[in-house]
């Protein structure tokens, strides 16, 4: 291969990152399967009610796969809008006479603000809690559903109209399976258009670490209170084909055990794959056609399914296929002596120089930081004492101490990680004090964890991804429906990311997930998804730790040059004294929660009282 | 007046099982950080179990009642040994909760299986649950004075073990601070263990005395559970007289509400309750918030 | 002299971060030790490793001629290998006469009493507060207490960790005056400090770590008048 070649090519294609496309290979397969039930749909009507009831639970499950699975928020009283569903139904045909053309809109609507409502407990308990809300939501939900007669028919229920699409009436049989398998394409389509976006990234990330979320400027009380209003949409949608499955809508069926079952189900399938929405709901659905036997233990096999896998395969029968399937592909790969380390070409051009990252560089510094009065105190003990001071733009500056000196604390005053802290602090002209964290965040504070708050679950390129949400500019709207420019923006951000990934000599790994690599390698990460966020100025905790001294000079020079390059400021905490002040142009140094030295690293190092904290008198 | 105190000692005789559910689910959040969701499905089995040894293996009531306990104990330490300690070495709370949900699942079944989906009378000697008596105005069930007597007998038990036992000593150390504690020499797993089997012995208890109240029934202890859960929220999850406080004032809310307010807010309240405490207090109402927790 | 803690070659990380990469360290039987180093160096993690909250990856560590790497901590503390564990760590919403006895826990009742008599005579004001929450006494009486239950422990190897830590100098002080007087002459010692002055004074012997190796091993005469030394193998600049 020739230089000239290499140099044209970009990270993404010398790593051979898949960009997004309207129609992936899942797509395919997942059309083809609809169609086959489609087509067949008239030739078993003995099946026809197990047909309708996995497709609901499937739809039910891609709808969970939105709460749960990706937003990773358990919830127990997920039936509730199956309910709902099910008794707009029921009122829409019977009272108003309509057809699906209002209940399908109706449905959705109403159970999305209903999860609007039932979503907010998550804002304040832990996931914990949740799931006992929500199952407290269930189970006062049916007791509800039993009260209001108007609504539900008390407990003898209500009938489903006719089913109806604008006063054209079909039988039920095989068209109401046909009508419902359209609707199962919807969903899947939305819920796999959330996965491949930047909201359903957006919940992964959620998912996997709060903090580190709202560190990287995401909107995560709204994020969660969405995952339930969407996900009770879409289930309303599978409640609607329930009423017109059973024709009776009576309260007592959609009780704490439908919930149950449907959060089982998906367990089982796979929380995190359509496909496991799919299998749970054969699984729950199919078991008892086996036979009489299996019928009547039905629940104890659920339950012993449930315990088993939970133990063996936590992400369920999907999560078995996919682990059976990468150990046949790797010992195919050491059968045939490939080697198993794909080589990336090295480029010519510096990252920095290619067409995407040259774009973002800036000429005007930024990150003028000013501190004044900073102070924390935890029950009487202040850790940062009245702490005042003003970094210029484009600076870099460390930040030492010994150990409780309130470094740390200081950083999580500065982006909002601590409750309780006073004082001022101004990011280029604009205040930030009292601003939530996401805000700071998309105000331009960037910042790294101590304890390395990685999305664990997640690849590297994720990461860069999520670091780089505050720049994609696409609507959650357009998202769902995978417009044009929603695959034009993803994919630029693709471009970015993978120079990124480069350019921190990550890019070899960009489809490892974080949690399978090495200490070194994850600090980098943590830097990238802080650096990807193109910060005003970015608040280093102890990039190096942990590091050896080599590896972490290296690291903080690429830092140090794309951080120039987007003329970003830079503030480090760290330990290493030696490594601060090789990379700092300046070191503040606190001690018990006061400034006790700023300077030059030759004076700092050199200054009695530094010297004093440090060893002790 | 005697209104007022009938619907109050009305609201006492349900407090007394969510205070008590509330308190077993409080145990084991506290020393474990887990929410077991079978516990409504346990304490109801200790019922049917205690049902069964009396009413079809023609044992002496307070026999029975010892049985079924042995059995709830025995049953629990088997539940805790295989389902939930192999994965606390993962450190990760959701599957653990998923666990219990797939107990929940399994033990409901095993029940509905075992007795049916009937609802039976829970017989107690003599039938002093079929006796009330009328003082002036106010009438008192024979049996809701069991109920409250078994209910400070429980208390006391549990406010022993926890204060005046070594063991009690070990798991209120080590729901401050399990480093510490294990630095100490206080075993994690036996701490564990008898957190569970104590918690599912409160539970237990609960649903012997509240049988023949509720009728045996294969989910009669659900409703229980999650009423448990929200004195539990009351309480702010972490205090063990919170809980029962919030189980008590869930109880009488509960009575008067359903005096006054609407069947359907009625039902809804536990709900609301729920909603309006995480919103303007999460930690509960007896307890002062805990400071803050280090990035 | 006998030999009491010995390490080799020990790692140990959090998951896969490795914090300490191949560590030897040598404590007689009845000698007072410290391990030294800046913050982030790895101290603790020897000694959260020793007393078995952390298990090795690499390596052995024995206590007189016996294995103890990865063992339970209830184990250790069984055997007399007592950990003072960083930021006090007392049980806040217990009292302290509760936390005095949760250090005596699987232990006849009987040394309790006698070791509470030993801590109140040390420390009055314990018995003065002992039915108050341990989470409302200051820092120095919460170090107190700390100490106090190693006491009644009763250890044969002894290990404290940053007992400096969030604490005024000059009380910092007085506790290390106070170790001999605490703790009888033949208790095995290993002290983990950031402070090395202080150490200095108590311990015999040091070690200091930096990034997770060893990078000085001295007598503390040697260095006793000239702290500035440290500094290099402290910070690593000159």
């Amino acid at each position: 291969m020739t230089t000239e070649n290499q140099q044209a090519q970009t990270a993404v294609e010398r790593a051979k990152i898949p960009l997004p496309r309207f129609l992936k290979k899942n797509h395919y397969f997942g059309f083809l399967g609809i169609l086959l039930v489609y087509l067949l749909a008239g030739t078993y009507s003995a099946y026809s009610l197990t047909i309708m009831s996995t497709i609901i639970f499937a739809i039910i499950g891609a709808s969970l796969i939105v709460v749960f699975g990706m937003a990773g928020q358990l919830t127990l009283g997920h039936t509730i809008f199956v309910a709902g569903g099910v008794f707009l139904s029921a009122n829409i045909t019977m009272e108003w006479s309509r057809g699906l053309e209002t209940e399908l809109p109706v449905a959705f609507a109403v159970m999305f603000i209903l999860g609007l409502i039932v979503g907010f407990p998550s804002l304040r308990v832990n996931e914990l809690y949740l799931a006992l809300a929500t199952f407290a939501v269930a189970f006062v939900g049916v007791q509800v559903l039993f009260e209001w007669e108007q609504f539900t028919g008390g407990g003898s229920g209500k009938p489903v109209g006719k089913l109806e699409f604008f006063g054209r009436e079909f039988s039920r049989g095989p068209t109401l399976v046909r009508i419902a398998l359209i609707i199962m394409l919807f969903t899947f389509w939305v819920v796999g258009n959330f996965q491949d976006g930047r909201t359903g990234r957006a919940w992964n990330a959620l998912r996997t670490s709060e903090t580190a979320a709202r560190a990287s400027g995401l909107p995560v009380a709204w994020l969660k209170i969405l995952c339930f209003a969407i996900g009770g949409g879409l289930a309303a949608l599978g409640g609607v084909l329930y009423a017109h499955t059973l024709r009776y809508a009576i309260p007592e069926n959609y009780g704490v055990n439908l919930s149950i079952i449907v959060v089982l189900a998906l367990i089982i399938g796979g929380k995190h794959r359509l496909m496991g929405a799919v299998l749970g709901a054969a699984y729950v659905k199919w078991l008892p056609e086996l036979s009489r036997d299996v019928q009547e233990y039905e629940g104890l096999i659920y339950g012993g399914t449930l315990i088993i896998l939970t133990l063996i395969a936590p992400d369920g029968l999907v999560g078995m296929f996919e682990w059976a399937a990468e150990r046949i592909k790797s010992y195919k790969k050491s059968q045939d002596g490939e080697n198993l380390e794909t080589q990336i070409a090295a480029s010519d051009t510096a990252p920095l120089k290619s067409e995407y990252l040259s774009s973002i560089g800036s000429d005007t510094s930024r990150g003028h930081l000013v501190v004044n009065n900073a102070a924390v105190a935890f029950g009487g003990v202040k850790a940062v004492d009245d702490v005042s001071f003003e970094i210029p733009a484009g600076a870099v500056t460390g930040l030492i101490g010994s150990n409780g000196a309130g470094k740390t604390t200081l950083f999580n005053a500065i982006t909002g990680h601590v409750k309780g802290a006073t004082g001022e602090f101004i990011l280029d002209g604009k205040p930030v004090s009292g601003k939530p964290i996401h805000m700071r965040a998309l105000a331009g504070i960037g910042r790294t964890f101590q304890n390395l708050n990685l999305h664990d679950d997640l690849n590297v390129l994720e990461h860069a991804l999520i670091g780089l949400d505050r720049t994609t500019n696409y609507s959650r709207i357009a998202e769902s429906f995978r417009l044009p420019w929603v695959l034009r923006e993803e994919k630029k951000a693709h471009f970015v990311a993978a120079e990124l990934l480069d350019h921190m000599d990550l890019l070899e790994y960009w489809d490892e997930k974080v949690e399978d690599l090495p200490y070194g390698l994850q600090k980098r990460v943590d830097v990238v998804r802080a650096l990807a966020s193109n910060p005003g100025i970015l608040l280093l905790d102890e990039p190096a730790a942990g590091l050896p001294t080599a590896e972490a000079l290296e690291m903080m020079q690429k830092v140090q040059e794309y951080a120039k390059h987007i003329s970003a400021g830079v503030l480090i905490i760290e330990h290493n004294v030696e490594l601060v002040a090789d990379v700092s142009e300046r070191i503040i140094v606190l001690d018990a929660g006061k400034t006790i030295a700023d300077g030059t690293p030759e004076e700092v190092t050199r200054n009695e009282q530094v010297i004093a904290a440090y060893l002790g008198t | 007046m005697v209104d007022y105190i009938q619907i109050a000692w009305q609201g006492l005789v349900s407090g007394f099982a969510y205070a008590l559910i509330g308190l077993a689910l409080v145990m084991v959040y506290k020393t474990a950080r887990i929410l077991n969701f079978a516990a409504g499905t346990m304490a109801g089995i200790s019922g049917f179990l205690a049902h069964w040894w009396a009413a079809e293996n023609d044992m002496p009531f307070a026999l029975a009642i010892i049985f079924a306990l042995i059995m709830t104990a025995v049953g629990t330490y088997v539940i805790e040994r295989l389902t939930v300690r192999p994965l606390i070495k993962l450190g990760d709370f959701l599957p653990i909760v998923i666990m219990t949900l797939g107990v929940e699942e399994l033990l409901a079944n095993v029940s509905l299986l075992w007795w049916g989906g009937s609802a039976q009378r829970y017989r107690v000697p003599g039938d002093i649950d079929r006796i009330n008596w009328i003082i002036g105005d106010f009438r008192l069930n024979a049996w809701h004075v069991v109920v409250a007597g078994t209910t400070f007998v429980t208390l006391s038990i549990v406010g022993y073990v926890i204060n005046q036992t070594e063991l009690g000593l070990g798991m209120k150390a080590f729901a401050e601070d399990q480093d510490a504690a294990k630095l100490m020499g206080v075993k994690e797993s036996t701490v564990s263990i008898w957190t569970w089997v104590l918690s599912a012995l409160v539970g237990g208890v609960t649903g012997i005395v509240y049988a023949p109240v509720l009728f045996l029934q294969q989910d009669y202890m659900n409703i229980i559970f999650i009423k448990g859960f929200v004195a539990a929220i009351l309480g702010g999850f972490l205090s063990l007289s919170g809980g029962v406080a919030g189980g008590l004032l869930l109880g009488e809310l509960e009575a008067f509400t359903i005096k006054w307010a609407p069947r359907e807010f009625a039902a809804a309240l536990p709900v609301v309750i729920v909603f309006v405490v995480l919103l303007i207090r999460p930690h509960g109402l007896f307890t002062r918030e805990k400071g803050h927790e280090r990035v | 002299m006998m030999t009491g803690l010995e390490i080799k070659n020990l790692k140990v990380g959090y998951s896969r971060n490795e914090v300490i990469h191949g560590l030897d360290l040598k404590v007689n039987l009845g000698e007072k030790v410290a391990l030294l180093g800046a913050n982030g160096a790895g101290k603790s993690t020897v000694l959260k490793t020793i007393s078995g909250l952390l298990t090795p990856s690499e390596g052995s560590i024995t206590f007189n001629d016996e294995e103890i790497g990865g063992s339970n901590p209830a184990t250790l503390v069984e055997m007399g290998i007592i950990q003072v564990p960083e930021g006090r760590r007392v049980f806040p919403g217990l009292n302290v006469e509760d936390n005095l006895k949760v250090a005596n826990y699987g232990k006849s009742p009987d040394f309790l009493e006698e070791g509470l008599e030993t801590v109140y005579r040390k420390f009055p004001i314990l018995e003065e507060r002992r039915k108050q929450a341990a989470g409302l006494l200051s820092g120095g009486q919460q170090q107190m207490l700390s100490l106090s239950r190693a006491i009644i422990a009763k250890p044969k190897l002894l290990l404290i960790d940053e007992m400096s830590l969030g604490l005024a100098p000059l009380l910092v002080k007085d506790f290390y005056e106070q170790l001999a007087d605490l703790f009888s002459e033949d208790v095995t010692l290993l002290l983990v400090e950031q402070n090395a002055g202080l150490a200095l004074k108590y311990c015999s012997r040091f070690y200091v770590l930096r990034n997770g190796e060893l990078v000085l091993e001295s007598n503390s005469e040697d260095y006793k008048d000239n702290p500035t030394a440290l500094q290099s193998a402290y910070l690593g600049v000159d």
